[in-house]
């Protein structure tokens, strides 16, 4: 008896193997980075740069692989090695994501503080090289409103995620369009009221689909200091600090399967709690 | 600036230092590569730092690079915000928001000085709320000085206008161009 017609992209699901892929229920912290450290994972912060000798980063960053774009003249540029941080924001998003998964290795992809003109350029070029580069962990605590660069992200991050790379956004930090923060492709971030680094939320309305500490955060900062700040911009790195201690225990782990753990392992879905929302103007208007 | 803009954005400005309790408050325009002062409020003497130009540094810089509001307590020897210059001594918090919408066309910031607490989330809701409307604002006021035509512009116009009908315009144009002869 012949196969009975089907699609093209059809496959017999039977023989598909998933490795050793848990199942839901066995999905806990422990099971998901208990004794990682993110060894082997390497993580892109496309940011303002990382000043690469402060001391909280503990020469994690991996300085030779830096990369920088400009644009000039209406053309990106791109600049090869070691660059400084123009605002401190880049060193901040290190500095937490090393405190999470210190035994990973980041680099710096520097798209700000390089001139005002084209930044969604150098943005989206920095992120394609991210994605070309094959990058486990991309962090990108920032985002463009231009619609007229919401394709282009769109599939630059689609490739990431077809592509193995996890891409974590820090969701804009007032409700209101950001790319590519507003895409399912990616894991988008803002803060909750928590100050344990490694409890973080589902929210349960997305396109934000995380909540992780980021509110009175003392981070790394511009001439080896550091400060207390706020803002989704150090929630995301919280996020993206705990995909690498996941991908460093489990590397077979595809983007969809990591936002599943993500999903499991968030204290609301395993406590069956609410979550707290953090802003008066936020809350009235989720009312 | 024109006549209407001005109390619009300081009123703006105002509203924003009294909400967030900040002690003073500006908004940077944007103009070509750096930032210029259009709005200010509270301290001892806001106005005197209108139309001074600062670089694109600080947290106002990074906010505009970012388009995301920023609120961060400042350590003491960063002398690189804008805020820092307002203040008797550096600012404990400084918290700036990004105005416009698409396109961003500058930043309000606000700072507090060292001995008060940290600006809260709520904060900086209720400064990018402001900062949107300054946007418009500042908006209109760009629109306003892109289709002002320049000096030469003017002439031109004139002396056209002279050559057309001489015995209206060309008084108005012998003026003009001796007010460009002193000028080179």
């Amino acid at each position: 008896m012949s196969d009975p017609p089907r699609p093209a992209w059809t496959q017999a699901g039977e023989g598909l193997d998933v490795g050793d892929a848990p199942r839901l229920d066995e999905l806990t912290p422990e099971w998901a980075w208990g004794g990682a450290d993110g060894a082997g994972v390497r993580i892109a912060v496309i940011d303002s740069g990382i000043d690469a000798a402060h001391p909280r980063l503990d020469d994690c960053v991996d300085r030779d692989a830096a990369v920088s774009f400009a644009v000039r003249n209406g053309e990106v540029v791109r600049s090869d090695g070691p660059h400084d941080d123009s605002f401190g924001h880049g060193t901040a998003c290190a500095g937490i994501v090393h405190s999470i998964a210190p035994a990973a290795r980041v680099t710096s992809i520097k798209v700000l503080g390089n001139g005002l003109q084209g930044k969604a350029a150098a943005f989206h070029a920095g992120l394609t090289h991210a994605i070309d580069a094959g990058f486990d962990v991309v962090n990108l605590s920032l985002g463009t409103r231009k619609r007229d660069w919401a394709l282009a992200f769109h599939d630059v991050c689609d490739r990431a995620y077809f592509g193995n790379s996890f891409i974590v956004t820090a969701a804009n930090n007032v409700q209101r369009r950001s790319f590519p923060s507003l895409y399912a492709s990616v894991a988008s971030v803002a803060c909750n009221l928590d100050d344990d680094p490694l409890r973080f939320h589902v929210n349960p309305e997305p396109p934000t689909e995380f909540l992780a500490r980021g509110i009175d955060v003392e981070v790394a900062w511009l001439d080896g200091q550091t400060i207390r700040t706020t803002g989704n911009s150090y929630a995301a790195p919280h996020i993206a600090g705990i995909a690498a201690l996941i991908r460093s225990k489990h590397p077979g782990l595809r983007p969809f399967q990591l936002k599943t753990v993500l999903w499991a392992t968030a204290a609301n879905v395993r406590e069956r709690s609410s979550v707290p929302v953090a802003g008066k103007l936020t809350r009235a208007m989720n009312r | 600036m024109t006549s209407v803009a001005r109390p619009v954005l300081d009123a703006i400005v105002a509203a924003a230092v009294d909400v967030t309790a900040a002690s003073v408050g500006w908004l940077l325009m944007i103009d070509d590569e750096d930032l210029v002062v259009v709005a200010a409020a509270g301290g001892s003497d806001p106005q005197a730092r209108l139309g001074e130009r600062v670089a694109v540094s600080g947290v106002a810089g990074l906010v505009i690079s970012s388009e995301q509001a920023a609120a961060i307590d400042t350590p003491p020897s960063d002398t690189s915000n804008v805020g820092a210059g307002g203040l008797d001594g550096n600012p404990a918090g400084v918290l700036a928001a990004p105005c416009g919408d698409d396109d961003v066309l500058g930043v309000l910031e606000l700072a507090r000085p060292q001995g008060s607490g940290p600006f809260t989330v709520d904060d900086i809701e209720e400064a990018t709320l402001l900062a949107r409307v300054a946007g418009a604002a500042l908006a209109e006021l760009d629109d306003a000085l892109a289709t002002v035509p320049s000096p030469g512009e003017l002439a031109a116009g004139l002396e056209r206008l002279a050559v057309a009908a001489p015995a209206r315009y060309a008084v108005v144009a012998r003026l003009l161009a001796s007010l460009f002869e002193a000028d080179r």
